[in-house]
């Protein structure tokens, strides 16, 4: 399907990095974030984040309705808490005092402070998991994981279903076509009809998809899929100076904010 | 379904998970799609999508049911959870730990009945309740995320959801899919979610009402969980008394009958400020010394339900007499009479002496 969002093949530092790195690297990120719930680090590494893009040459397309997306439901989720938050200095009132009646609904800087802190956590995490996914090369990816004692057989997993998901998007995108044709539409008055659709959905791909096990497994089986422990490869995930680098930062970052949540950096704190 | 049978994994298994996770990646979308229908049909902007959240699991039943050895379902919620990520998932990699914990709880479930051969009305309840329990954690882990401070109803009413779509779409569903599946010899005639269709229909009927009844228990439980019982235990109008106190209890108004003071107090912050108006309630003063606190205690923090904390001199606050927790329409209010309007605390759940 064109609308997803995928790897962008190209050569630069960013996209070099070992992808199994980057996996670790990208959870280093998500757990320091929720250790440490700060809106300035998170809009801090969310500009390092945007400067990534940038230096990757990926680009993120402000108009995509992804992005807008992304950017609508951030906004939802500052006001959610801000509507929820009456604590705090109070900025205003959303419904302002008239005659006897209100003010209602206050905005606050501890509301302000934890929306903010929240929306951009979230962007956070998705603009790094779209930077990831952008620079990493799943295949590669699947053969790093191997370092890690994860046996091929099982990384390899990752690999099929990757590289059968454009298949199955062209057949979900057949299918639904033909419904089309025939004058089906997507239904959702009522649990029987929810059903129905997705019933005529899911059975054809489901057929299909499942009709292909047998047919792969014993071609896998038959080249001598999993005969031997190790296996070679076209293409090898290397570590380099930077990748240890960045490891390190990543390590870093993590340890740093578990200080700061245990109150140990009182300075810092202050200012994050 | 057969006992968990933990030989060695094949490719076929391998292949088998690998499709299906693919496959659930390429209809995430298809789901997305539904989930906002729904959502445009009741006329709101999220929420409603949640009806759907058992067709995420859905996938991770049938590969657990396919390839039934224990710590598929973990390693198929992982793989799944990676595909959607690389297929550009909204939730980034926030989806491959809610697909690991939904995994993670099917394989919890479906070993517990691993003894049990063929389909019996035990493990198919087991099953439906497992890929409910499933469903509906992801409503947690994005409540941990990114709704902290939600209203308990509101949580409550987006978990049942997701529970009753994990019954209908990653239990009922998957088992009419199996059965069909099983029809058009796809799949092994061993993996088959029904016995022989020889049954009498009143027959059916009475074998499946132990299951009916036993779902029928699980939500109105939930639900009267939800609306009485959890609300009582978070009254907002008591709050907990803790730390450097010998006495640790939980405040009440009403065990106070006869204390309550009433000043004249106007909130001054330093955008708004509130008229002077008369608050009525409790000394903290008064509240704190039933506790009686250890003389070291220098400080005391007010926390509030909302995550908000402010921190007072500990000495000033028990000789203080304009400062009270007075109970208003949403909760405990603190009245910091001679204080900044920011240390004014909503919603106090706990006075912490330290």
């Amino acid at each position: 399907m064109s609308t997803r969002f995928g790897f962008v093949r190209r050569e630069g530092t960013i996209h070099n990095l070992n992808p199994a790195m980057k996996l670790l690297s990208l959870t280093f990120l998500m757990i320091s974030i929720l250790v440490y719930p700060s809106w300035v680090l998170s809009g801090l590494l969310l500009l390092v984040n945007l400067v990534s893009f940038r230096a990757a040459r990926v680009p993120i397309r402000i108009s995509s309705n992804r992005v807008r997306f992304l950017v609508i439901f951030s906004l939802v989720l500052l006001l959610f808490q801000i509507f929820l938050t009456p604590n705090g200095t109070i900025l205003t009132y959303i419904v302002p005092k008239i005659g006897n009646i209100g003010p209602f609904i206050p905005i606050t800087s501890f509301g302000l402070e934890r929306g903010l802190s929240i929306s951009l956590r979230f962007l956070l995490i998705v603009f790094s998991s779209m930077l990831f996914i952008s620079v990493t090369n799943p295949t590669l990816l699947a053969h790093a994981l191997t370092k890690f004692r994860i046996p091929y057989r099982y990384s390899f997993a990752l690999v099929i279903a990757l590289r059968f998901l454009p298949l199955f998007d062209m057949e979900t995108n057949l299918v639904r076509m033909s419904q089309k044709s025939r004058g089906l539409s997507s239904e959702i008055g009522g649990l029987k009809k929810i059903i129905r659709t997705i019933r005529y959905t899911f059975y054809p791909l489901l057929v299909s998809a499942l009709s292909r096990v047998e047919t792969l497994s014993l071609s896998m089986d038959g080249r001598g899929f999993g005969y031997r422990p190790e296996r070679s490869y076209l293409q090898e995930s290397t570590w380099s100076k930077t990748d240890y680098l960045v490891m390190a930062l990543s390590v870093g970052l993590l340890f740093f904010c578990f200080l700061l949540a245990l109150g140990m950096l009182p300075e810092l704190s202050a200012i994050l | 379904m057969n006992a968990s049978n933990n030989t060695a994994i094949t490719t076929r298994d391998i292949v088998t998970i690998a499709m299906l996770s693919s496959l659930g990646g390429a209809l995430s979308t298809f789901v997305g799609y539904l989930g906002n229908l729904i959502n445009l049909s009741l006329g709101i902007p999220f929420g409603a999508g949640q009806f759907m959240a058992g067709l995420h699991v859905f996938w991770i039943v049938l590969m657990r049911v396919l390839v039934p050895k224990t710590g598929v379902g973990l390693a198929g919620g992982a793989l799944k959870g990676l595909v959607e990520l690389f297929t550009g998932s909204t939730h980034g990699i926030v989806i491959v730990l809610v697909s690991l914990i939904q995994g993670l709880i099917i394989d919890v479930g479906a070993s517990s009945f691993r003894e049990l051969n063929g389909v019996s009305v035990s493990s198919q309840i087991v099953w439906w309740v497992t890929a409910g329990f499933s469903s509906a954690s992801n409503v947690l882990v994005f409540q941990a995320l990114y709704f902290t401070g939600a209203p308990i109803v509101y949580i409550a009413v987006m978990t049942i959801l997701a529970f009753c779509s994990g019954v209908i779409f990653a239990g009922y569903f998957a088992w009419e899919t199996l059965e069909f599946l099983n029809e058009i010899e796809i799949i092994p005639a061993n993996i088959s979610s029904r016995e022989p269709s020889a049954t009498p229909r009143r027959k059916l009927i009475v074998r499946n009402f132990p299951a009916v009844a036993f779902l029928t228990f699980i939500i109105v439980g939930s639900v009267y969980f939800t609306v009485f019982v959890a609300v009582m235990q978070t009254d907002p109008y008591s709050c907990e008394v803790t730390g450097l106190v010998e006495n640790p209890y939980t405040y009440h108004q009403s065990n106070f009958v006869g204390q309550e003071v009433t000043i004249e107090a106007e909130l001054i912050g330093a955008y708004t400020h509130l008229d002077p108006a008369n608050y009525t309630g409790i000394l903290l003063g008064t509240i704190l010394n039933y506790a009686n606190p250890n003389s070291g205690a220098t400080t005391l923090r007010v926390s509030a339900r909302d995550g908000y904390t402010v921190l007072f001199d500990f000495d000033s606050v028990v000789c203080d007499n304009r400062m009270l927790l007075t109970e208003s329409e949403d909760g405990l209010w603190l009245i910091a009479g001679d204080y900044d309007g920011a240390l004014w605390v909503r919603w106090v759940t706990v006075l912490e002496v330290f």
